[in-house]
């Protein structure tokens, strides 16, 4: 089962630092459409709200779906600084999505640890893409 | 839920109808205890029962399933005496027991109502009671099936006790009648749910029967375990579609793929909709039926749990998984049908929320129903674009579209309505309307959007009211009203642009254009698209688009002037001004770096760099502008140019109220315009992003300037006329009717100076400048502003007196190189004529080409020396003395003095030494005497010449200069010559302190005057040291050539003492009359000059010789304060 996923880190001050799309690797070929992006980042900028509300809600990082938008739900993860990862999906997948949040938080860990790297600046690590990627392909549409 | 549990009555129905109220109305009145089976917690219940009369046709038999219809407890009632009880209630009871037997029903109960009669007989007859009768017959086993009851319809106590012990009972076996029967159930209902992986399993049996126990609980008032049935059922439905939808279809499922042909949405108003739960029996229901009526059923027991705010927020996840489950099963519904349904589900559940909202706060109401109302929006949006109801004013639906909403509509399952106590709107009947015509639709749109729009905000979720004024933008814009989309889009932008999602913002900003655009505001058009045209994120093709536009637009309004930031398109990185320190009518050039985030190339007409004063001397303020750089913690806190930023409006109280008083239904909220009042109003907005433009009249311009895209450097080039300190002020671009402004922070600054060339000369040795000698100098030049290139020629004039030679023996001086920054030295010769006056005044002009004005210098040259004479007399002897004071340090050698005369008459002999060579300086003063002899006292004025001859070691010229000094003196020759004598008086020797004295006056003529006239003189007042006795003042008469007169005087003061001061005056001629009357008529000369004011004229110093001027005479201290010392 996959669907078409769009991954987004958001930082302190609610500004995107990292974005990434997954697309299941038969449909992968197909053109994007432009606008399609767009309504993504209208969608995970929406959730944001619901969120910072659901974030007091419970002890885990993991929020699970906070948020449902035509035929797309958000899931979102608040690591233990506040960053929020936010996850676009089209299918359920709980437990493919709470691991893919784990396994980038890891890596997301990492890569603030390099002391070049500010925190809330965009990531642009291409270790950490082609990670994420990874973890992409593992997790979520693979 | 109006069904409870069916209990038949048997026996004596007058009896049990005279019984039945109270028996209704006792039984719920006090609570049970529920122990149940598997472990489940305890529950306390409720007991009611509905009594109906027994019948044995509805029996219900051993394999009957039936929960909720089946008749759970049998009651006997009698009130009959034995006789009776012998003749026909036996008979009757044998024959109920035997039919209950027969089914297999333990659950039953015989009430015995006892009269007093019947006690006092049972008192009698112990063991012989109709109760004791039945009981032996009926009730061996199972002895509390049997109760008796006194008097129930009396009111005293042993009656009521009876009655309580009877329900109580009652209750206990009928609860055991219901566990008996649930326990049963439930087995039966879990091993249909094993069987489910069998085929032929039917969903809507199973459904059928866990909704029958679902019933059950709910008759019992247990609702939360009547949900937990419903959630059971939804789970495992749900589980089924997930499983179909992997791809592991079973029989049962394929009736929910069929077509659908309803969508009339939820119907909350009915705890079952029988309707719908008839379908479902005869298994004709479709997936949304099936959905609804779940859902219906949950909302139902959630209202009964006094949970509705569960209910919204169970809506928003229903009605997405509803949609999903649509989808995964590819269940054919023509295009909208789905979204009608939602649209009418929203409603509907906000419809009855509403109703139940009365006591809840209304915060946690929004919570869940903001995002409901936003989803029925989003819906209504779907089905009116669907439906040709899009706003834009000239597009009018077509046929299809027409036909679209008819079938739309008559999917819409018309109710049978006939409640009309419900006065609102009915979902349906407002899609209908919202249907039926453009406004009707816009109308409802628009509060839909507001109304979802308001919630979001009341419950603080700034960014979904946002997204929702977003979507009201473009709809506002369809709509040919783009002045009420431009807030929306702006807030939008805003928030996107502050957090930092640029490719929303992008994306607002383009809307934005389109909208200001359609407004017709052109410098707010303007201002967006320079925004668009600088965008990171959006495609070149769009930029250049808007690009060209700006340009058109600049052509096209060549007259006026929009006035716009310079950034974000063009962003000044850098400002180097080359020189910082510029002289007048030089050129300042500055050179400018630009950054263009444009696609293409850009003509500017000129580009003026305006510059603005600025205080040179002012301590630099680094420091602080560094402090600043740090402060800015990211690249969030910039505003966007031309952009005021974002505030998230503070929460504040909201208040709202449901109007249903009129025929539709919706929130109002009072305090909706502080709410929705849009935190930038127009005003803040004009007000910030005003600049104003400098003064542009002395900036540096250029014409014609190309700006490619990326990085550009501008030279600015400019003669400044003014003096003092500058700093670049404000940059200009301008394309035809556009102005770009930048207002420049920078530490750069220059000053234009103009300084004087200034010129001093300095002797090369000594302090001061010497006249009289040719003195070596040194000329410097310090130019100032100007620049002296070697080879450039300097002329110097001066004032006459003053003679200046340079190296090359004519006054042109030739620039050589020098070091940067110092003067140019030029030594000179400078000669000075001697005027005799310690100092002197000349003027020296230098002109060059470079200056542009002759640089005067007024300079001061001091005299070596200073001559003066003075005239010297002993009694008619005459001596001039010539006295050279010198003034410098430097001895100055004097040779060859001499006094020359014209008039032959007089003759002059030096009193020097011939040949005597002497010096003068600064410490030493040089006096020559000469004696002038007269032969003839005719001389009176006389005209002298000193001259002498000196030389320096200053003077380079190395040769004796002479000086001369000419003078002239009269009156010089001596007339009178004045003796004072003062002698004391008799034979003393001694002049003594108070005793008189003799003083003998003695005027003599001289040998060579001829003046007959008498001649005053007056004894000096000297009252403290001389008293005078006698004319202290008087005419002498002096025609003989001589006169003497005595007078005494009285010595005051012992000691040496000077004779008293004699003068001679000329006596005026009233004078001389007056002492002609006197002597005439005998009176004495007491003529005090005084007393006639004035009238006397001094003799000049040299005519009159007073030769006792410094004699002294002795005076004594009085011989009798000696002898008294003495004594």
């Amino acid at each position: 089962m996959s669907g078409n996923y769009y991954f987004v880190i958001v930082g302190h001050l609610d500004n995107p630092i990292f974005e990434m799309e997954f697309c299941p690797p038969n449909r992968a070929a197909e053109p994007k459409k432009d606008d399609h992006r767009h309504l993504n980042q209208f969608v995970a900028h929406e959730a944001l709200d619901l969120v910072d509300e659901q974030v007091w809600t419970t002890n885990n990082m993991y929020l699970k779906i906070v948020d449902k938008f035509n035929e797309w739900f958000v899931s979102a993860f608040v690591t233990a600084s506040r960053m929020r990862f936010m996850m676009l999906h089209d299918v359920k997948n709980e437990d493919g999505i709470k691991n893919f949040f784990t396994e980038t938080y890891e890596m997301y860990i990492k890569h603030s640890m390099n002391p070049f790297y500010e925190i809330n600046k965009p990531i642009v690590s291409p270790a950490f893409e082609k990670k994420v990627q990874l973890y992409g392909r593992k997790y979520l549409t693979g | 839920m109006e069904t409870k549990p069916i209990v038949t009555c048997h026996g004596d129905q007058s009896l049990f109808s005279s019984l039945h109220p109270s028996l209704l109305q006792w039984l719920p009145q006090e609570a049970i205890e529920w122990r149940r089976s598997y472990s489940r917690a305890p529950k306390t219940v409720f007991l009611e029962a509905s009594f109906v009369p027994y019948d044995e046709d509805i029996l219900p038999s051993d394999t009957d399933k039936t929960l909720v219809s089946r008749p759970f407890f049998h009651i006997f009632w009698t009130s009959c005496d034995l006789d009776a009880y012998k003749q026909t209630t036996r008979e009757e009871l044998v024959e109920w027991t035997s039919a209950l037997k027969r089914k297999n029903i333990p659950d039953w109960l015989i009430v015995v109502v006892s009269t007093d009669e019947s006690k006092l007989k049972s008192k009698l007859l112990p063991r012989s009671s109709v109760f004791d009768k039945i009981k032996s017959d009926f009730c061996n086993k199972t002895p509390d099936r049997c109760v008796v009851v006194n008097d129930p319809l009396k009111q005293d106590q042993k009656s009521n006790e009876s009655w309580q012990v009877m329900l109580q009972r009652l209750r206990t076996l009928l609860l055991q009648a219901f566990n008996k029967h649930l326990v049963k159930y439930e087995d039966g209902m879990r091993n249909l749910r094993e069987k489910r992986n069998e085929p032929g399993w039917q969903f809507t049996n199973f459904f059928l029967v866990q909704e029958e126990l679902a019933f059950m609980y709910e008759m019992l008032g247990l609702f939360e375990d009547a949900l937990i049935q419903y959630d059971e059922l939804d789970a495992l439905f749900t589980q089924y579609i997930l499983f179909f939808a992997a791809g592991n279809p079973v029989d049962w499922m394929m009736k929910y793929t069929n077509e659908c042909t309803k969508w009339s949405g939820l119907s909350l108003r009915k705890p079952i909709n029988r309707d719908i739960r008839d379908l479902i029996k005869d298994n004709l229901d479709s997936l949304l039926d099936f959905r609804s009526y779940l859902f219906s059923r949950q909302c139902a027991l959630l209202f009964l749990l006094n949970m509705p705010l569960e209910v919204p927020k169970r809506a928003m996840e229903f009605l997405h998984n509803t949609v999903q489950e649509v989808r995964k099963l590819k269940v054919e519904m023509p295009v909208g049908t789905i979204d009608c349904w939602v649209f009418l589900s929203c409603l509907e559940v906000l419809n009855k929320c509403e109703k139940f909202s009365g006591s809840d706060p209304i915060k946690s109401y929004s919570l869940y129903t903001a995002s409901l109302w936003d989803y029925a929006r989003k819906k209504l949006r779907f089905l009116g674009e669907l439906c040709g109801l899009r706003p834009e004013p000239e597009i009018e639906p077509t046929s299809d579209q027409l036909t679209l909403v008819l079938n739309l509509i008559s999917g819409l399952k018309s109710r049978d309505d006939d409640d009309k106590e419900d006065k609102t709107m009915q979902p349906p009947e407002k899609l209908r309307e919202a249907l039926s015509s453009k406004e009707a639709f816009t109308r409802t749109y628009l509060e839909l959007s507001e109304l979802a729009m308001g919630t979001f905000k009341h419950i603080s979720r700034f960014r979904s009211a946002r997204q929702i004024g977003k979507d009201l933008a473009n709809f506002y814009i369809l709509q040919g009203e783009p002045e009420k989309a431009e807030n929306f889009l702006m807030d939008a932008m805003k928030s996107f642009h502050q957090e930092g999602w640029h490719h929303l913002a992008d994306d607002m900003k383009l809307e934005l254009a389109k909208c200001q655009k359609l407004l017709g505001n052109r410098l707010k058009y303007l201002k967006t698209v320079c925004q668009v045209v600088s965008s990171p994120t959006l495609s070149k093709e769009v930029r250049q688009s808007f690009q060209a536009e700006i340009l058109e637009i600049g052509n096209e309004c060549a007259g006026s002037n929009y006035l716009l930031k310079a950034a974000p398109m063009f962003v000044v990185e850098d400002i180097v001004v080359q020189e910082h320190s510029i002289i007048c009518d030089q050129a300042v050039s500055i050179d400018l770096h630009i950054k263009c985030d444009i696609p293409d190339t850009v003509q500017f007409d000129f580009v003026s760099l305006s510059v603005r004063p600025h205080n040179v001397t002012k301590p630099n303020v680094s420091g602080k502008k560094l402090l600043c750089k740090a402060d800015s913690g990211g690249f969030l806190r910039e505003q966007v140019p031309n952009f005021n930023p974002v505030k998230k409006p503070v929460p504040s109280h909201i208040e709202v109220k449901a109007s249903m008083e009129s025929s539709s239904c919706g929130i109002v909220c009072v305090n909706s315009q502080d709410l929705l009042r849009r935190m930038d109003s127009t005003k803040n907005y004009r007000r910030e992003s005003q600049q104003i433009k400098e003064d542009f009249n002395e900036a540096l311009r250029l014409e014609k300037v190309e700006l490619t895209p990326g990085k550009n450097v501008l030279s600015f080039s400019k003669e400044m006329k003014n003096t003092g300190g500058y700093k670049p002020g404000q940059l200009l671009l301008k394309i035809g009717g556009l102005d770009f402004l930048k207002t420049l922070e920078t530490e750069e600054y220059f000053s234009v100076s103009h300084e004087e060339p200034v010129c001093v000369l300095k002797p090369a040795e000594g302090d001061y400048l010497l006249s009289g000698i040719t003195q070596l100098a040194y000329l410097s030049i310090s130019p100032g502003s100007f620049r002296l290139n070697p080879g450039d020629k300097l002329s110097l004039e001066t004032s006459d007196s003053l003679t200046v030679t340079t190296e090359n023996d004519h006054n042109m001086l030739v620039v050589k190189e020098t070091e940067d920054g110092q003067p140019y030295e030029f030594k000179v010769h400078l000669f000075h004529e001697r005027e005799n006056s310690m100092t002197s005044e000349a003027q020296m002009i230098v002109i060059s080409h470079s200056f542009a004005l002759p640089v005067k210098m007024n300079l001061t040259f001091n005299s070596p020396f200073w001559v003066t004479h003075k005239v010297l007399t002993a009694g008619d002897r005459k001596y001039i003395q010539i006295s050279l004071d010198g003034s410098t340090k430097e001895k100055f050698l004097l040779t060859e003095a001499l006094l020359r005369c014209e008039n032959p008459d007089v003759e002059i002999f030096p009193m020097n030494k011939p040949g005597l060579e002497l010096s003068v300086s600064r410490h030493q003063t040089v006096s020559y005497v000469w004696q002038l002899k007269c032969n003839s006292s005719e001389v009176t004025d006389l005209r002298l010449v000193y001259s002498v001859l000196y030389g320096s070691r200053l003077d380079v010229s190395q040769t004796t200069h002479k000086l001369s000094y000419g003078f002239s003196i009269s009156d010089f020759q001596t007339l009178y010559t004045v003796k004072v004598d003062v002698k004391p008086e008799g034979d003393s020797k001694d002049c003594r302190v108070g005793s008189g004295a003799n003083l003998t006056l003695r005027v003599i003529r001289s040998p060579g005057c001829n003046l007959k006239t008498p001649v005053f003189y007056k004894i000096e007042d000297k009252p403290e040291v001389w008293a005078v006795t006698g004319n202290s003042s008087g005419l002498l008469d002096i025609a003989a050539g001589k006169c003497e007169i005595s007078l005494t005087v009285i010595p005051l003061v012992p000691g040496l003492v000077h004779v008293p001061k004699v003068t001679l005056f000329r006596p005026s001629k009233d004078m001389l009359k007056k002492s002609e009357d006197n002597r005439k008529s005998g009176s004495p000369d007491d003529i005090s000059p005084d007393q006639e004011g004035p009238v006397q004229q001094g003799f000049p110093r040299g005519q009159v010789y007073y030769a006792s001027s410094a004699k002294q005479v002795r005076i004594l201290q009085t011989s009798s304060k000696i002898n008294a010392k003495r004594s």
